[in-house]
C-alpha cells in the first residue's frame, strides 16, 4: 500500500478510533447501557415473588421461593419462603456495596463483606454479586460489538472502582426496548462462567419484564431457572422496608 | 404432673392460637442425635429433639414461638416403680425458648416493641460473644457452646434516622441451666460432695432494684457497623457466698468436714463496645466488653473443738473490673471454601476475680476458635475438616494447661429439607480447666435433622 492511500484510509478510519463506536442507530455503547439502567429502574418500585429451580450437575433438582423487593435500582430486599430450612432469611442491598444478611437460627442480622459476593447465594447459580442492584452504566465501560435481528452486543470491562468478581460481560440487549435478554458472565481469567438468558417478556403497567430468567453454570454444570409471579410496580413500597428493621420481620 | 399440666395448657394454648388466627404458620426441624463415646467407656446416648417455631402475622403485631421438646434417649429408671412409668421410660423435657408478640411503630413511630420470651443477642462475635450478657447461658450440652435461654423481657428498638437505639428491661432473674452434675465441675471438690439440702441456692428477689435493664446504641461509621452498649444485671452463674463446717482435729487440715454451704448471683454491669465490616475484602469484627461486678466476699467459717473459737475467713472473690475481647475475621474463597478464626479472651462461663481452689472457674482464659468449611456437589455436601478450639491458660507454661478441641464433620443433605451429618469430638487437655472436664468423652456423632 502506498503511503498517501494509507494515510487516507487512516483519516477515514480516525473518527471511529477516537470516538466511541456508533452503529446505524445512533446510540453509542454507553447510552444503550443507560437506556438499559432507565429501563430496568423505569418503576419507582418493583415486587415479585420468584420460584425457583436448582439443577445440580447430575440433574438433581431442588426448589426455592422468595419474595423480591426493588426500590430504584440500587435498594434490593430478598426474603425466602421455601425450602423451610431457609424460610425467612433475608438479603438486603443497599447503595455504596452494603449487604446484610438475616439468619433466623441466629436471631442476627450480618454485615456480608465483600468476599462473599462470589460465593452462592442459598445454593442458587445466582451469587451475592448478581442479587444486588447495580447500575450497569456506572459500574461497567461498555463497547459496542455490533448489532444483529434486533439485539444489540455490547461487551462490558469493570471500571476501576467497580468490586466484581467478573472479568468481563457480553451483554445481548433487545434493541426496540432497551431490555437485557442474555448475558454472558466471564471470569477474571476471561473463562466463559455462566450465562443468564431472560426470557417470556411482558409489559405490566407499562413497564416491561421477564416472566422467567434462567442461569447456567458453564463451569459447574448447574443451572437455576427463575419464574416470575405476582408482579407489582409502583406499589409505593416504603423506604424503611429496605433497611435493617425489615430484615427480621 | 405440674409440668404435664403446663405443657397440655401450653399446646391448648397454641391450638387455640392456630384456629384463631388464619395467619398462623407453623415451621421447625426434628433433630435425631447418636454419640458414641470411643474412649474407655464406649457408651451410646441418643436423643431428640423437635423444634417448633409458631409464627401468626395480624396488621402491625406478630406473634413469634418456638418450643424445644426434648426427647431424652436414656431411662431414667432408678427404682421398681420407675419401671411403670412412662416419663422415666422416655424422659422428655419442654422447653419454651421464645414466645413473645411483637408491635411495630408503637407506642411510637419507627419504635418496635417486643414482651415476652425472647432471645437478645448482642454482639458480633460468632457463636461467642463478650457483650452477650442479656440471655442466661444454657450449658446442658456443654459443646453446644453459645446456646442460650429465653428471657421474659420488655424490649424496645427505636430506630431514630440511621441510628437504631434497643432498651431492654427484664424484670426477674433467670439463672443458667446447668448440667447434671454441675456442682463437681464449678464448686471446689470438697463442697461438691454435699447434699441438696446443704446448699442453699439464694436467686435475686423480684423487687425493682433487682430487675435487669440494658441499652444499645448502634449505628455506621466510616464503613463500619458500630455499637455501644450497656447492661446492669446479675451474673446467671452462681457465685459461693457462705460455707460452713467443722475441723475435727485443729492439727489436720484434712480433717475439715464442711456441712452447708449457700450461693448467690451478684449484680454486674456490663459496658460494650462491638464493630464489624471488612478490611481488604476480608469480614472483622471486633467486641470488648468490661465487667463491673458487685464486690463479693466468700465467708468461710470453721467450727473447731472447745474452747477454740470458730475460724472465720473473708476472702474477697469478686470486686475488680475486668475485660473480655474477641477480634475475629472471615474469608470465602472463589471455590466456596469458608475460613473463620476468632481470638477470645473469656469464655462466656468464665469471669475474672479470686479463684476458689479446685475450682476452674473464675480463671479468664484464651481461647483462638477456628473453622474451615467447603461445600460441594452445589452445596448438597459440606466438609469442615477443621473446626474447633484451642484454649490457653498460661502462656508461659502451656504444656500444662491447655485444651484441643477438634470437631471435624461431614453435612449431608440428600433432599431439600433433610441434613445427615457425622463428626468427631475429639479432646485433649492438660491442667484444671473446665475443657479437661471433657477430656475423656471423646466422641463420634451422628446428627439427622429434617426441617419443615
Amino acid at each position: 500500500m502506498n503511503r498517501p492511500l494509507f494515510f487516507f484510509i487512516f483519516l477515514l478510519l480516525l473518527p471511529g478510533l477516537l470516538l466511541p463506536t456508533v452503529f446505524a442507530t445512533g446510540f453509542t455503547a454507553e447510552q444503550i447501557m443507560e437506556r438499559v439502567d432507565q429501563t430496568l429502574s423505569a418503576a419507582q418500585d418493583q415486587e415479585m415473588r420468584v420460584k425457583l429451580v436448582i439443577t445440580d450437575a447430575k440433574g438433581n433438582i431442588s426448589q426455592r421461593e422468595m419474595v423480591m423487593m426493588q426500590k430504584g435500582n440500587d435498594r434490593r430486599m430478598v426474603k425466602f419462603l421455601a425450602p423451610p430450612e431457609q424460610r425467612g432469611i433475608a438479603f438486603l442491598s443497599l447503595p455504596g456495596g452494603l449487604n446484610y444478611l438475616y439468619l433466623p437460627a441466629y436471631r442476627q442480622t450480618r454485615r456480608i463483606a465483600s468476599h462473599v459476593r462470589n460465593q452462592k447465594f442459598a445454593g442458587t447459580d445466582f451469587t451475592y454479586e448478581d442479587m444486588e442492584a447495580r447500575k450497569y452504566s456506572v459500574d461497567w465501560e461498555a463497547k459496542l460489538l455490533g448489532e444483529e435481528d434486533g439485539l444489540y452486543c455490547l461487551e462490558l470491562i469493570p471500571k476501576a472502582k467497580t468490586n466484581t468478581d467478573y472479568g468481563r460481560l457480553v451483554v445481548e440487549v433487545k434493541a426496540d426496548i432497551f431490555f437485557p435478554v442474555k448475558i454472558e458472565f466471564f471470569d477474571k481469567g476471561n473463562k466463559p462462567h455462566k450465562v443468564m438468558v431472560q426470557d417470556k417478556l411482558e409489559q405490566i403497567n407499562g413497564y416491561w419484564v421477564a416472566r422467567e430468567a434462567e442461569m447456567k453454570d458453564l463451569q459447574a454444570g448447574t443451572s437455576s431457572q427463575m419464574f416470575f409471579t405476582e408482579v407489582k410496580f409502583d406499589s409505593g413500597l416504603a423506604d424503611e422496608i429496605f433497611t435493617e428493621r425489615y430484615l427480621a420481620r | 404432673m405440674k409440668r404435664l399440666t403446663v405443657t397440655l395448657l401450653l399446646l391448648l394454648l397454641l391450638a387455640a392460637l392456630a384456629t384463631s388466627a388464619s395467619a398462623m404458620e407453623w415451621q421447625g426441624n426434628f433433630i435425631s442425635d447418636y454419640h458414641f463415646q470411643f474412649n474407655e467407656k464406649q457408651e451410646f446416648s441418643s436423643g431428640s429433639r423437635l423444634t417448633l417455631q409458631p409464627a401468626a402475622r395480624l396488621g402491625p403485631a406478630r406473634f413469634t414461638g418456638e418450643l424445644c421438646l426434648d426427647l431424652q434417649g436414656r431411662p431414667v429408671v432408678a427404682s421398681p416403680s420407675g419401671l411403670s412409668a412412662y416419663q422415666q421410660i422416655f424422659p422428655w423435657e419442654l422447653e419454651v425458648r421464645e414466645a413473645y408478640v411483637e408491635i411495630y411503630d408503637f407506642p411510637l413511630n419507627r419504635m418496635d416493641f417486643r414482651a415476652g420470651r425472647q432471645l437478645i443477642p448482642w454482639g458480633a462475635g460468632d457463636l461467642v460473644s463478650p457483650t452477650d450478657n442479656i440471655n442466661p447461658q444454657d450449658l446442658v450440652d456443654f459443646k453446644d457452646f453459645g446456646r442460650r435461654l429465653g428471657s421474659d423481657a420488655l424490649q424496645f428498638i427505636w430506630y431514630p434516622g440511621s441510628l437504631t437505639v434497643t432498651a431492654v428491661f427484664i424484670p426477674v432473674f433467670t439463672p443458667a441451666r446447668l448440667p447434671a452434675g454441675w456442682m463437681e465441675l464449678f464448686l471446689p471438690p470438697e463442697l461438691a460432695g454435699l447434699s441438696e439440702e446443704a446448699i442453699q441456692v439464694s436467686l435475686p428477689a423480684t423487687t425493682l432494684s433487682d430487675s435487669a435493664f440494658g441499652l444499645k446504641l448502634a449505628g455506621r461509621l466510616g464503613g463500619f457497623d458500630l455499637s455501644l452498649s450497656y447492661l446492669d444485671g446479675r451474673y446467671d452463674l452462681p457465685v459461693l457466698e457462705t460455707v460452713q463446717g467443722e475441723l475435727v482435729d485443729p492439727m489436720n487440715p484434712a480433717s475439715r468436714k464442711w456441712k452447708e454451704a449457700s450461693l448467690i448471683f451478684p449484680r454486674r454491669r456490663v459496658l460494650g463496645v462491638e464493630f464489624s465490616g471488612e478490611a481488604g475484602g476480608v469480614g472483622v469484627w471486633a467486641e470488648a466488653a468490661v465487667f463491673f461486678p458487685d464486690k463479693v466476699s466468700t465467708r468461710t467459717k470453721l467450727e473447731l473443738p472447745p474452747p477454740l473459737p470458730p475460724y472465720i475467713d473473708e476472702t474477697v472473690v469478686l470486686s475488680d473490673a475486668y475485660t473480655k475481647y474477641l477480634v475475629g475475621a472471615d474469608y470465602n474463597f472463589p471455590d466456596g471454601t469458608y475460613f473463620n478464626l476468632q481470638f477470645l479472651h473469656g469464655f462466656p462461663h468464665e469471669r475474672a476475680g479470686k479463684k476458689i481452689e479446685g475450682s476452674s472457674f473464675f480463671a479468664l482464659e484464651d481461647y483462638l476458635l477456628f473453622a474451615l468449611e467447603k461445600p460441594l456437589l452445589n452445596g448438597r455436601v459440606t466438609i469442615v475438616p477443621l473446626a474447633g478450639l484451642f484454649a490457653v491458660q498460661d502462656f508461659k507454661a502451656i504444656s500444662q494447661n491447655y485444651a484441643v478441641v477438634l470437631a471435624p464433620e461431614v453435612r449431608w443433605s440428600p433432599v431439600d429439607g433433610a441434613e445427615f451429618t457425622l463428626g468427631v469430638n475429639w479432646m485433649e487437655a492438660a491442667g484444671d480447666s473446665l475443657f479437661s472436664s471433657f477430656r475423656d468423652q471423646d466422641e463420634l456423632y451422628l446428627k439427622i435433622k429434617y426441617s419443615f
